[in-house]
């Protein structure tokens, strides 16, 4: 198959994935207890004309197969539908908070990757060592480590040792540069304003390496094992007894294999990244697309949950497809 | 190679830092502004609109309250002794005898933030585009039947009732003035992201989920009002992140719904200072009469459940004293109060025993009692009540719920006994009566409380404007609701508003009129 046939092919296929995707949550929507009318009232109560007005308007009083077919049928012309509380299309409330959150799960992904591929492999060639130990524990210890509770400790942290480090949000009002992509530290950069470039990478720190580390974390344990297993193989000892130095060895032959078990691991850790991106995006209170599906799953807001989730589940479709590309470029042996 | 990778990896981690740092504290600095900027500290958001003709929320109220100007307010710093007072109104209306007809001078020479004079015919405009918006705000009006323009300063409302509640409801800021012209250009949508009104302030900004900027209204008809900073609504999707931001000095003052539990910490910081805020409204255990088959329908069964819970413990535990027990069955904040809820303490267990004995349940009861976490306290107040009535022999099931199916079944009067909260809407004692005595109120529902007494008390009580027989009239009502025993009152919801020392012009204030033209900041921290 060739490349290019089969990247078509997987984007042909993330459409049934989608279809089924919403399907289950738009039913587990309507299942689960929970009234978006009711929420939007609250306490204040509303009359039960103003009730049955509104749900009229939200078009909540149809019957749910209708709902459904409406859905779907604007799903299919790429209308994600209008926000019952936001009262805007979904689309516009993806597109303005998406590029928070790509920031932060870039930034994030950024840290991750290096430093838990290199801890992995540290590990791995010091297996059974002290450094082994010392790595794996403190891996297994921040992978049990709710990112919540991580975020909350490094807020608490800065608060009482005084760090001057920022604990909430995306950028200090007084700093905040032109917004062009809603990634502060790109326009930051594209308005020329080295202030708004440094605030910016400041309120990164906390959020990114509450996000970072548990990708780390995991990228070094699932490194470790397959650098450990690939220098058990017989042809690393068999270089290594035709004279190869180890570093040699290390590089040129264990690694690369090693590297592409790894890169699949890391295609499936955006899955994970988005996940944790809704609990960080909420103790920092960074306004991107994981807030906002709290938000939206706290007002039973159905539209704006299911724009939400096939947005997450397009963002993991394309990064493992970037990865099965990736795949030609680690092993010539793979071919399309 | 290892001694490579590590030497890589701290050079690239160092640059990153360092580059954030170098940037931060030595790029040339912005030239001094000529106002400073005041971060308020939120987890109340704002949506969908910040449009006073649609929007009830309580961070929106609080927000147009500095960007419209009602026709009358409630001044800061006068609680308990709250009164109303004219503010885009140049005094107090004339009621006609039937009290159908109020008539209301306006204030001369105010505009609107984008130039537009403000004048009877944009009230009217105003009155008008509230009713026919047909949201929930649309409610403050429906004892009006037309609005007229008597003259360029001078409007006429025409009542279908008597409402002497009007005048309060005239303080809420959804009935503020909105710029006709504005409305026009901008069309619903965009007007409803940036509203125009006459306030003291104006909308600058709003991130949806993040911030609303507001800015000085250099042209306010008071002059003396003219905030001396621009404010930043900042919003915290957690009360933990905000209490800690505070306390370092990201923000400048952590405004509302702060956790109780947090309280502590900030009291006792040398760097924050607060003032008590007081939010209208209290904690009750409603007990539904209509139930089928559930043994609250009996009023003994009722006030065995009253005389079982213990108000000071729940305040001391739960709420460590801030929080302070309630007396009265209709909160009305200075209004009329009268503390009829005092025939049920002390707290007398025996008492409560005889009486489920009395009423055929000497081995006691079992009720079901729900909740949702957005209450206060909850569910440490649940959890306290539900040991308080099991000392009397009621066994009391704990449910929760999420909020959203919480308030519809809780309308829905499904419940048998629920923990919630009453709040006033504005300075009115008739906007809680309404709402819990009536058997047309939205919270009488919730217990199916249909009683023709206090219909009639409640009538009368909107119809009447002479303050003793007013007095009298809403005493009468809290003794009924305290006789019927189907509300029972917990606490005083009170809120601490916590601010830097470096913050000046805090004034307490009464619920949704908040006065942040008065905040001003000295520059350093």
């Amino acid at each position: 198959m060739r490349l290019r046939t089969y990247i078509i092919s997987r984007i042909l296929l993330t459409i049934p994935m989608i279809f089924i995707l919403v399907t289950v949550v738009f039913i587990i929507m309507r299942i689960i207890p929970g009234d978006p009318v009711a929420a939007l009232f609250g306490g204040k109560g509303g009359s039960e004309e103003q009730i049955a007005l509104l749900r009229h308007q939200l078009g909540l009083d149809k019957p749910v197969y209708v709902q459904y077919i409406e859905y779907m049928a604007s799903l299919a012309r790429g209308d994600f539908g209008y926000s019952m509380v936001r009262q805007d299309s979904v689309v516009t409330e993806l597109a303005t908070y998406l590029p928070a959150t790509l920031e932060l799960t870039f930034c994030a992904a950024l840290l991750a990757i290096p430093i838990g591929v290199y801890c992995g492999v540290l590990a791995a060639r010091h297996a059974g060592g002290k450094l082994d130990a010392s790595i794996r524990i403190g891996a297994l210890v921040r992978w049990c480590i709710p990112v919540f509770w991580f975020g909350l400790a490094l807020q608490i942290l800065v608060v009482q040792t005084g760090v001057a480090l920022p604990i909430s949000g995306q950028t200090s009002q007084m700093e905040e540069a032109t917004r062009v992509t809603g990634m502060y530290v790109v326009d930051a950069i594209l308005s020329r304003d080295p202030r708004a470039l440094g605030d910016a990478l400041l309120h990164l720190i906390l959020p990114v390496l509450t996000l970072g580390t548990t990708m780390a974390a995991s990228l070094t344990k699932i490194s470790r094992t397959n650098v450990v297993d690939v220098l058990g193989e017989e042809y690393i000892k068999v270089a290594s007894l035709k004279g190869c130095s180890e570093d040699r060895v290390f590089q040129k032959h264990a690694l690369p294999n090693a590297l592409i078990p790894i890169l699949t691991y890391t295609g499936l850790q955006v899955a994970i990244l988005l996940q944790g991106a809704v609990l960080t995006e909420s103790v920092f209170s960074w306004p991107g697309v994981g807030r906002l599906l709290l938000f939206a799953v706290g007002y039973r807001d159905f539209n704006l949950i299911q724009g939400c989730v096939v947005l997450f589940a397009l963002l993991v479709s394309a990064a493992n497809l970037i990865v099965d590309i990736s795949y030609a470029i680690v092993d010539p042996r793979v071919r399309f | 190679m290892k001694k490579t990778y590590t030497i890589v990896a701290a050079v690239v981690i160092l640059v990153i830092l360092a580059i954030s740092v170098y940037f931060y504290s030595n790029a040339p600095k912005p030239s001094p502004k000529v106002v400073q900027t005041l971060v308020l500290g939120t987890t109340l958001d704002v949506t969908p609109n910040l449009d006073p003709g649609q929007n009830y929320l309580t961070g929106v109220l609080n927000l147009n309250n500095v960007v419209f100007d009602p026709l009358y307010e409630v001044p800061p710093n006068i609680y308990p002794n709250a009164y109303l007072a004219p503010r885009l109104a140049a005094g107090d209306p004339t009621v006609s005898a039937d009290g159908l007809h109020w008539t209301i001078p306006l204030r001369q020479g105010v505009k609107f933030q984008d130039g537009t004079p403000c004048n009877a015919t944009t009230v009217k405009y105003s009155f008008d585009r509230l009713s026919n918006l047909k949201s929930y705000s649309a409610w403050l009006l429906e004892s009006v039947a037309s609005v007229d323009v008597v003259d360029t300063y001078t409007v006429r409302m025409n009542l279908k009732f008597p409402n002497a509640a009007l005048k309060g409801a005239l303080t809420m800021p959804v009935a503020g003035p909105v710029s006709p012209s504005a409305v026009q250009r901008m069309g619903l949508d965009a007007f409803g992201k940036t509203p125009v009104g006459t306030g003291p302030f104006k909308y600058v900004e709003w991130v949806p989920g993040d911030h609303v900027t507001l800015a000085p209204y250099t042209g306010y008809w008071n002059q003396s009002r003219v905030p001396k900073v621009n404010l930043v609504y900042k919003i915290f999707a957690d009360s933990a992140t905000m209490k800690l931001a505070i306390q370092k000095g990201e923000i400048d003052s952590a405004w509302d719904n702060i956790r109780y539990s947090d309280y502590p910490s900030l009291l006792s910081d040398p760097n924050i200072k607060h003032v008590v805020v007081t939010e209208g409204y209290y904690e009750l255990l409603t007990l539904n009469m209509g139930i089928p088959n559930s043994p609250l329908r009996d009023l003994r069964v009722r006030q065995a459940i009253a005389y079982s819970i213990d108000q000071n413990e729940i305040s001391q535990k739960v709420f460590q004293g801030i929080y302070s027990p309630a007396n009265d069955t209709l909160f009305v904040s200075g209004q009329y109060p009268k503390p009829s809820w005092l025939q049920y303490k002390p707290t007398n267990v025996a008492k409560a025993k005889q009486l489920l004995t009395d009423a055929g349940y000497p081995n006691g009861i079992d009720i079901t009692i729900w909740f949702t976490g957005v209450i206060a306290g909850s569910p440490d107040v649940e959890a306290l009540i539900q040991e308080q009535l099991g000392r009397a022999g009621i066994r009391a099931k704990l449910q929760s719920q999420d909020t959203g199916t919480f308030y519809a079944r809780f309308r829905g009067g499904q419940f048998e006994s629920a923990v919630g909260q009453m709040s006033a809407d504005y300075l009115d004692a008739d906007s809680t009566a309404s709402f819990i005595a009536a058997s047309t109120g939205s919270y009488s529902k919730r217990v199916r409380l249909n009683d023709t007494m206090l219909d009639s008390l409640v009538r009368q009580g909107v119809a009447t404007t002479d303050p003793a027989q007013r007095a009298k009239i809403y005493g009468d009502i809290q003794d009924r609701l305290a006789a019927l025993c189907v509300y029972v009152p917990i606490v005083n919801i009170l809120d601490l508003w916590f601010y830097r020392t470096n913050v000046s012009g805090v004034q307490s204030y009464y619920f949704q009129y908040s006065p942040w033209w008065t905040l001003d900041k000295s520059p350093t921290t």
